[in-house]
């Protein structure tokens, strides 16, 4: 489980120890080094990362005001030789607060931390991933459970998700979904259609029905569905 | 959970007790001049970081002395506590934790914009070039330990 890592910081040598001290760890990968913020606005704007190190004093901005206009928040450690941006910086929620020059065992103790509070949001992510989803809707995520969902169809560069109490349309390829969908009872039926297998109503031929649609079976994937329902 | 940890065990004692400092076939000893306890716990694991460590302070630090020197010339005490703001612990990470005490002063004189200023700005220029030269001592003392 790799936390991809980038650090702030305009002194070369506060700059040395940390990637020096982040050698340590396998679990860490400096993706990228800066030393203003405009750059790690740049970079962000098309990478995301899981951890920051950030001086909280660079020479275009204090990284209070960097954190003011970050486009997301990945873990952040602040480092710096002044203990004023302390509490400032706490209204954050940042992991950590490390004061230059920052000794090993201090940084391990706050890495170990980050380490933990990753697997953490990794582990919760996969179970949520486990029996739900989320749609971005009219600048909202709706939590749309599996278990709700009759099935997905491909139209051109979207998607409809239609469930039990309506549809929502959403950005993307259906192959690339059906990689991202952990639920087994999600089987692709046809190069348009991801479909619930619990809300099959009945399957003539080469095609089945849901709810009142009727829906495609391609002859790749006939063999596949019936060998995924329960023939008496 | 995969993770390599340097040795952090404390290492008090085992720098030289001598001024002139030296080393043993296995092991580099840092000169006392220095603080020696301190560069033994943060580079005695990997002394090539060490190396690096004073590199990269000796190729910057005449430099920033140098903007320093401007910033007070020019009255600049902005300019002035940023600079030893950002430079005081450069000193300590190459054994010199006395200089960054007399630029923590500077800093601090600047930001008040106090009449002191000129007087610790000397106060460390006094002792800089000595103790730069340690500090270049040390890098080659260290390089022809790794050679």
């Amino acid at each position: 489980m790799i936390v991809r890592t980038i650090l702030v910081e305009d002194n070369p040598m506060e700059a040395a120890v940390i990637e020096q001290y982040c050698q340590n760890y396998d679990q860490l990968e400096l993706v990228n080094k800066f030393t203003t913020g405009e750059e790690v606005f740049s970079f962000l704007g098309q990478n995301e990362i899981d951890l920051m190190f950030l001086d909280i004093e660079m020479p275009d901005m204090t990284g209070i005001e960097l954190m003011d206009k970050l486009p997301y928040f990945p873990q952040i450690i602040i480092t710096t030789s002044n203990k004023e941006y302390a509490y400032d910086a706490f209204e954050y929620e940042v992991v950590d607060f490390l004061k230059k020059p920052i000794p090993l065992p201090r940084f391990q103790k706050t890495v170990e931390k980050v380490i933990s509070n990753h697997e953490l949001r990794n582990k919760v992510a996969l179970e949520s991933a486990a029996t739900e989803l989320y749609v971005k809707t009219d600048g909202k995520y709706i939590r749309v459970p599996y278990s709700d969902i009759l099935y997905f169809e491909n139209v051109g560069d979207y998607i409809k998700v239609i469930t039990n109490t309506g549809m929502h349309i959403i950005y993307g390829a259906l192959k690339s979904l059906a990689e991202r969908l952990s639920y087994p009872r999600f089987l692709k039926v046809h190069r348009s259609f991801i479909v619930n297998l619990d809300k099959i109503v009945d399957i003539e031929d080469n095609t089945l029905v849901i709810g009142k649609k009727v829906i495609p079976i391609s002859r790749a994937h006939k063999p596949i569905i019936m060998n995924s329902i329960n023939i008496i | 959970m995969s993770t390599k940890v340097m040795n952090t065990k404390s290492t008090s004692g085992a720098h030289s007790t001598d001024s002139t400092s030296s080393t043993n076939s296995n092991k580099f000893v840092f000169s006392s001049q220095l603080n020696a306890e301190f560069l033994e716990s943060s580079y005695s694991s990997n002394l090539e970081f060490g190396k690096k460590m004073f590199s990269i302070f000796l190729s910057s630090i005449d430099s920033d002395i140098d903007f320093l020197r401007g910033a007070l010339e020019a009255d600049d005490y902005t300019a002035l506590a940023n600079v030893a703001h950002k430079i005081k612990n450069n000193f300590t990470w190459v054994g010199l934790p006395r200089m960054s005490s007399l630029l923590y002063k500077l800093e601090s004189a600047a930001k008040e914009k106090s009449a002191e200023v000129a007087v610790h700005f000397n106060e460390f220029m006094e002792v800089y070039h000595n103790e730069h030269s340690l500090v270049q001592s040390e890098y080659e003392r260290m390089s022809e330990f790794l050679a």
